[in-house]
């Protein structure tokens, strides 16, 4: 009785010393594991750091100016370059009428395509207008060709 | 050792001696035994303090200083890097200035055994360094010299692997700036201490050198970068001797572009001249010439003094005492407001100055800031000059921009001031934070900005500024070309050629700023030098190239209700379009 007893504390106490190197063990390793990344973290910042400044040098407009004239064939944008939306004419249903269109769908009003809501229009393609020259220069396409 | 405690010592596994009862002991055996029993009582009573001790100390070790643990200590933080200097970047956050660490060698004397023959080494890997100042300072009787600041990691490698004794890396920040030459004179520069020197830097050396949060300039590196390409271009093309110029939101005051040339490489700062330090923008002070024209008729027009219909006689030549107030171009009659402004007439400038006097001219000027330096955020500030007794002669000359001399960059905000509605705002080299910016000081009506708008328009579409009139940015302004004052007098052929720009004229967002010193005329100036035929397409080109950038639509000039907000009657004999 006795010695079970002293047998089980012994399989207890070297058990739980076990546990405990494990543990210990673990939380060596996972110390070891933070402080190496933490120091990897910092690595990288600083690295991060030298490249902003060398992504910033590379970014000198000068540079880049040169490299758009060497490699792109692009130039600085004129004024006259510039359109707007109401410059350009209105888009024409130039598509032939889809099969949906023509069926009216009177059950659903809901659900219905552009077509309902819009008066039918004769679909007759109009060509696009010429752009005609400005007289200073600028292209301008022509608003009452609609 | 459990037996030693029982009372009764009769045990069942010794029968055989306890048959007869106790064994009763006496005399020496008794007392012998009577002894061991007490020291062993006494042992096991120590042994249960000590382990007493060690239970309690163990519980309070792991149970009661949980927090104290030290281990997580010994892990190295993840924090930021430790900057010793904030950055420095552009309103679009382009890095303008950063600190990067770097080596230092230095060396003990004491440890160097061969100073020729380690000089000598050290000479082969590190080009820049002279043998004979190494040997001097290796020589020293100290325990620390500088040998070269700052290595490259390539140079670090290289004398790493000489493997010389003595020899040490400290390790250093250094500043660095990617755009050095773009912006060496705004941004300035340190020394090897990292001490701001000039510029941004210095003025804000204290904030800075606290590390934390990039400092956000105003500049717009791009417009930067524009501008000072042109100017330089013009620099050469009219070989002038020096140039500045500056780009300005006209409603907030923001300085999105500043250049002075010649310049220099902040990152080689230390190899600058002083004439290339030297920031002509706001160090340097000028009589600005005809620009002061711009101020001269907004004071007219705001005190009432004439209408855009007065006209002033400018026949002839004004002779006060020893001075003659001629025209560059005279147009022999009597010329409207107008006309004086398109053509910038000399004469008639001085003659509606005259109207509402010096009084008013100088508290005017005063309250556009013309008079006392600017609160530009970098101390290379220069000091306005103007006379101490403010004559009816400086009244005249100071109408035409003579008489007073100013920051280029106090005459840049002050321009705007004039065309954004009257509200003068301060020049600032910083980014303003949304919705700040709307305070300011109003200098004039919304009515005299409209007419000085429309005046402004007319000297592009119609006077001497018709080398600016792109289509499409409706760019106005004022052209300046003084006569640089020298020992004898004001010199003929030294000018100081200027134009101050504001696009789009109808509510002008930006203000541009050129001016060439010393200009030489050209082929394709047709023998001008004034500031129509130098600054002039210099501003024309920036305004084309940085207008896309800026986000400003081109407007149509044929458009009627564009043509009506900046239609002006030039004279009442022939009356015409400002835009035709």
């Amino acid at each position: 009785m006795m010695q079970r007893a002293t047998w089980l504390w012994l399989a207890f106490v070297l058990g739980l010393g076990f546990a405990l190197f494990q543990l210990k063990y673990r939380v060596q390793g996972l110390e070891e594991k933070l402080t190496r990344i933490n120091r990897e973290i910092l690595q990288n910042e600083e690295t991060i750091h030298v490249l902003k400044a060398e992504w910033s040098y590379l970014n000198q407009p000068e540079r880049i100016e040169a490299l758009a004239r060497k490699y792109l064939g692009l130039r600085p944008l004129a004024g006259k370059q510039y359109g707007t939306f109401d410059d350009l004419p209105m888009r024409r249903n130039l598509a032939p009428p889809r099969p949906e269109d023509a069926a009216p769908s009177a059950g659903s009003p809901s659900a219905g395509s552009p077509g309902d809501a819009a008066p039918t229009t004769p679909i007759t393609p109009l060509p696009i207008p010429r752009p005609q020259r400005g007289p200073n220069g600028g292209v301008t396409l022509a608003k009452d060709a609609q | 050792m459990m037996k030693l405690w029982r009372k009764n010592p009769c045990h069942p596994h010794h029968d055989a001696a306890c048959n007869g009862g106790p064994v009763r002991l006496e005399g020496a055996n008794k007392q012998a035994l009577e002894i061991g029993r007490n020291r062993l009582v006494f042992c096991a009573g120590l042994f249960t303090i000590a382990f007493a001790v060690v239970a309690f100390r163990l519980v309070d070790v792991t149970v009661f200083n949980q927090p104290k643990e030290p281990s997580s200590d010994r892990a190295e933080r993840a924090t930021r890097l430790p900057l010793e200097r904030a950055d420095i970047v552009d309103r679009n956050g382009v890095l303008l200035a950063t600190s990067l660490e770097t080596a230092s060698l230095y060396a003990d004397p004491k440890e160097i055994h061969d100073p020729a023959d380690t000089a000598r080494q050290l000479v082969r890997v590190l080009p820049e360094l002279k043998a004979k100042e190494i040997v001097e300072k290796l020589n020293a009787e100290r325990r620390f010299v500088w040998l070269q600041r700052n290595l490259s990691p390539r140079q670090e490698y290289e004398v790493n692997r000489l493997g010389l004794p003595g020899l040490y890396f400290q390790r250093e920040d250094r500043r660095v700036y990617p755009h050095g030459v773009l912006t060496g004179q705004v941004v300035g520069f340190t020394n090897v201490d990292n001490h701001g020197m000039a510029g941004i830097e210095r003025h804000f050396d204290e904030t800075l050198s606290k590390g934390g949060a990039p400092l956000v300039l105003s500049l717009d590196l791009r417009v930067q970068h524009v501008l000072r390409e042109e100017l330089a271009l013009g620099l050469v093309e009219y070989q002038a001797a020096a140039a500045g110029g500056a780009v300005l939101d006209a409603r907030t005051g923001e300085v999105l572009a500043m250049v002075s040339l010649p310049d220099f490489d902040a990152n080689k700062a230390s190899e600058a001249s002083d004439d290339e330090r030297f920031n002509r923008m706001t160090l340097g002070v000028y009589e600005m010439g005809s620009i002061f024209k711009v101020f001269t008729a907004a004071m007219a027009l705001e005190t009432g003094s004439s209408k855009l219909t007065s006209s002033y006689d400018a026949s002839h030549p004004i002779q006060v005492a020893r001075f003659t107030i001629n025209d560059y171009h005279n147009m022999r009659r009597a010329l409207t407001v107008p006309e004086i402004f398109m053509y910038s007439s000399n004469i008639g400038a001085a003659r509606m100055a005259l109207e509402f006097g010096g009084v008013v001219q100088h508290q005017f000027l005063d309250r556009l800031g013309l008079l006392s330096p600017t609160k530009l955020e970098i101390d290379e500030l220069g000091v306005p000059a103007f006379p101490a007794q403010w004559r009816p002669i400086n009244t005249m000359t100071i109408a035409f921009g003579h008489g007073v001399s100013v920051e280029p960059i106090q005459v840049a905000a002050a321009s705007a001031a004039v065309v954004n509605g009257g509200i003068l705002h301060d020049a600032t080299l910083l980014k303003r934070r949304a919705g700040e910016g709307a305070s300011g000081v109003r200098v004039i009506s919304e009515e005299t900005s409209d007419e000085m708008r429309r005046l402004m328009r007319l000297v592009v579409t119609d006077g001497t500024a018709k080398e600016g009139s792109i289509p499409g940015y409706l760019l106005g302004g004022k052209t300046g070309t003084a006569e640089k004052a020298s020992l004898h007098g004001y010199a003929k052929k030294a000018l100081l050629s200027s134009f101050v720009g504001a696009f789009p004229m109808t509510n002008p967002k930006y203000v541009v700023l050129a001016f060439y010193d010393e200009p030489h005329a050209t082929k394709q100036t047709h023998g001008y030098a004034t500031g129509g035929w130098t600054a002039v397409p210099v501003v024309n080109r920036v305004v084309q190239r940085i207008a896309p950038i800026l986000g400003v639509m081109p407007i149509d000039e044929k458009d009627p209700a564009i043509e009506r907000a900046l239609w002006i009657q030039i004279n009442p004999q022939e009356r015409k379009l400002a835009l035709n």
